[in-house]
């Protein structure tokens, strides 16, 4: 979400909470409100998916480091060992 | 030795050739992959409590959004992550997941380059020489200097002992290198650690959005209204904050990494005395985040 998109609906909600604050007309102060809770919903909901979106990048991010632990792993887990390991095996089939 | 066993051990031999090729140790910059080691976990540890409260407030608002859908209530699968107590919010976890894979990138990078896992390797050498006298003569085979303490399999293995730990040691540096050069072509810390801060903006604006909603209720007093702006403007200085530290940590753990990578392409390291300052300046950066987070939680100054 662009960030003047926030921005926007905040002042058009503090506008709307103005014009509510100076109705007396019960009506109308209805339509208001009902109008400042579609653009709250509609704020709320930009929020999340923004994080959503955020979340993703960092997700295909996260995926390429990955790739290069698991590629590092067995070494970490000792490539002699492993292969000492293997070894045994070996002489025990041979 | 059979066929068999000598493919087995062809391994060895290799490293073993590519050990006495190389005429010494690989260079790893062992101090500034501890720096950046310290500088993830520094940014990790910040992040803790920031991401819990991400996560909270990302399934409060996401359940708002849901609860004012016109029509009858229902139920969703694919929104359970926002309902469910179990774990993080779904886009919180995957900002959590960047730090867990971040972390365990550093430990194993470090791993490797400490050679932290030679001493457990070596041990279980042992342990299967002891298993296998069969095994010992062909450890022995590539450590020549074992076969003469022949007379027993615990005096072989004790000769063969440091240099299979220095063929080990020399793996492991060479692997961290390898480790580095590949995350360095792949720019995979550098991409990290900018979604990172890029993501930074979307978690202040869901830090203070219930805040937001509270100042602009419109079913509340003018009054009431007024006293929750006041709580809105103090909590967005202290997001603020919070996220200032916790960006700037997270912008010292790229350049920890930087530092690790061009001290591995030019040889070079840096001294135990600054080494020890950046570790310490890292941990006071952590605690001060820590300490914007206490005070995100204490009431309002009067």
């Amino acid at each position: 979400m662009p960030e003047q998109d926030r921005q926007t609906i905040a002042a058009a909600i503090r506008a709307a909470l103005d014009v509510l604050d100076a109705t007396t007309d019960e009506a109308r102060k209805k339509n208001i409100r009902d109008s400042i809770k579609a653009m709250r919903t509609q704020m709320n909901d930009m929020v999340v998916s923004d994080l959503s979106s955020s979340a993703a990048a960092l997700a295909t991010a996260s995926a390429e480091m990955q790739k290069v632990i698991n590629n590092a792993q067995p070494h970490l887990d000792g490539q002699i060992l492993q292969a000492a390991r293997d070894a045994k095996a070996a002489l025990g089939t041979a | 030795m059979t066929a068999r066993h000598s493919g087995n051990f062809a391994f060895l031999a290799l490293v073993l050739a590519l050990s006495t090729l190389a005429g010494g140790c690989t260079n790893v910059p062992t101090a500034e992959i501890k720096v950046f080691r310290e500088s993830v976990v520094a940014a990790n540890t910040a992040a803790t409590p920031v991401l819990d409260e991400v996560s909270a407030n990302e399934r409060k608002i996401k359940q708002a959004v849901i609860d004012a859908r016109p029509g009858e209530p229902d139920f969703r699968p694919a929104e359970a992550g926002y309902f469910s107590d179990i774990g993080d919010a779904p886009g919180t976890a995957m900002i959590r997941r960047a730090h867990n894979v971040l972390d365990r990138f550093s430990d194993v990078l470090l791993g490797l380059a400490t050679g932290s896992n030679v001493d457990s390797d070596i041990s279980g050498l042992e342990g299967l020489v002891k298993e296998s006298t069969g095994l010992l003569s062909i450890v022995t085979d590539f450590v020549p200097a074992a076969g003469t303490a022949a007379a027993s399999i615990q005096g072989a293995f004790a000769i063969a002992k440091p240099g299979l730990k220095l063929v080990a040691n020399e793996l492991s540096h060479r692997e961290a290198r390898r480790v580095i050069q590949m995350a360095v072509d792949n720019r995979i810390v550098e991409n990290l650690t900018r979604s990172l801060v890029d993501a930074s903006p979307a978690m202040f604006n869901l830090l203070v959005q219930d805040a937001f909603n509270s100042a602009t209720d419109e079913n509340s007093s003018a009054e009431i209204r007024r006293v929750a702006q006041k709580a809105y403007i103090d909590r967005t200085r202290k997001v603020r904050l919070l996220m200032a530290n916790y960006v700037i940590l997270v912008q010292r753990m790229n350049a920890a990494w930087d530092e690790a990578a061009r001290a591995s392409a030019e040889k070079t390291t840096i001294s135990v005395t600054v080494l020890t300052d950046r570790i310490s300046e890292l941990r006071a950066a952590a605690i001060a985040t820590r300490k914007a987070y206490v005070d995100l939680h204490m009431s309002p100054a009067k």
